[in-house]
């Protein structure tokens, strides 16, 4: 629960590159639970900057496409199940 | 080379009574003699391997050991920010270099310390929990992660009598809705696409794994699913494929490796591994370790490995160790 008027933590916003290269640059004998909680927010972070500019990039361009008939190889019937 | 001045290392996989003849073999040790007799013998018998360890090597095994902990962390009813937090806090202990106090540096802007717990990160949110690739729970209450086998081979050596073992380790046993398959982490700094996958079939390793399911593990393991994922400086991506085995696939695949085991035999009893020059270029995709050592006179060579390479048992009957 979020209490109006105190000031918030935001672990994305902390966990910034500068910081996540401050502690992971630390002998991690001495990290915390925390700590770890920092880094693996700014490693998600990462991924939606990623997957942003995944998604704006050119279509085709930067992906190898693969053959119909190679592609059919890898059993795309079941491909929803294998999360794809 | 003067194959038998050299001593051979004590190593459990071997025949006591014939020097060099390997009786229980894995599909590394397989696939090292189909790739080069001469390769499978300085690295599988002798046990050299070159002193500068290869970035990929250390990715690829670092990646592995963080799924495998991930999913006994969650066998042993952790959650996935708890199975999360305990791979990340293990990654970066084996990537810390206490001697030196300071971080892994493996020289290569693909593959290094935060790109492999980025990857990491990225991969077990996206197939970590809730994944529809459920490990199998064994009879014991076990998650059927970490699996050692070994099982008949169907062949006997006729220069001793011994019975062939196929042997090795598996990541894990996974069901798909009701088929089962063995799932493995593969990691590339190349594109992720239908080529990468299509490069399983046939594949040594891939067509031994899925016997080992169905023998080792009275399992009707239908294949291989290999989560591939591909490390890029800013980012990685992830693919799944599915490699699946007919029964008429795992058959050939058995009868070529009797073939196989018999010039393995053949080797140790002549004393005799020859060298498949034509593959001195591409030995698992890459430049042989040894063309340094091939390429020198015979005389020259056990000098050359001793002062450019170390040596170590690769003993598949031991725990795993492997890629």
């Amino acid at each position: 629960m979020v209490e109006s008027g105190i000031p918030q933590s935001n672990a994305l916003a902390e966990a910034g590159l500068d910081s996540l290269a401050e502690l992971m640059s630390r002998d991690p004998e001495g990290y915390s639970s925390q700590d770890k909680g920092r880094i693996i927010e700014a490693l998600r972070a990462m991924r939606a900057k990623w997957e942003a500019a995944e998604a704006q990039a050119p279509k085709g361009k930067s992906r190898a496409k693969a053959s119909p008939e190679t592609q059919s190889s890898i059993s795309s019937e079941t491909a929803k199940d294998l999360g794809l | 080379m003067s194959e038998h001045k050299i001593e051979f290392p004590a190593n459990s996989s071997f025949s006591p009574q014939l020097p060099g003849l390997q009786v229980a073999v894995d599909s590394t040790s397989l696939g090292a003699y189909k790739t080069c007799p001469r390769f499978y013998y300085l690295s599988i018998v002798q046990g050299w391997q070159s002193r500068h360890t290869s970035v990929h090597l250390v990715f690829g095994i670092l990646a592995h050991t963080g799924r495998e902990h991930y999913d006994h962390a969650k066998a042993a009813g952790k959650s996935h920010e708890e199975a999360l937090s305990l791979v990340v806090g293990l990654l970066l202990k084996l990537t810390w270099n206490k001697e030196l106090s300071r971080p892994w540096d493996s020289g290569d802007s693909n593959k290094n310390r935060l790109t492999l717990l980025r990857t990491m990160v990225w991969y077990l949110d996206k197939y970590g929990d809730n994944d529809s690739l459920e490990t199998v729970i064994l009879a014991n209450g076990k998650p059927a992660v970490e699996l050692s086998f070994r099982f008949g081979f169907d062949y006997q050596f006729k220069s001793t009598g011994e019975r062939a073992i196929a042997c090795g380790h598996l990541d894990r046993l996974a069901r798909l809705n009701e088929e089962f398959y063995i799932p493995d982490l593969k990691t590339s700094a190349h594109s992720i696409d239908a080529g990468f996958f299509s490069k399983f079939s046939p594949d040594n390793q891939f067509s031994m794994y899925t016997l080992a399911g169905k023998v080792a593990f009275a399992t009707p393991v239908k294949g291989v699913i290999v989560d591939a994922a591909q490390i890029l400086v800013n980012g990685s991506r992830f693919q799944r494929g599915l490699i699946s085995r007919s029964q008429d696939q795992i058959d050939e695949w058995l009868d070529d490796s009797h073939q196989v085991l018999s010039e393995m035999e053949n080797s140790a009893v002549t004393g005799h591994w020859r060298m498949n020059d034509k593959a001195c270029h591409s030995i698992y995709g890459r430049p042989c370790d040894f063309r340094s050592v091939c390429s020198r006179s015979r005389g020259a060579r056990e000098q050359w490995l001793r002062a450019e390479f170390k040596q170590r048992i690769w003993d598949p009957l031991l725990r795993r160790g492997d890629i």
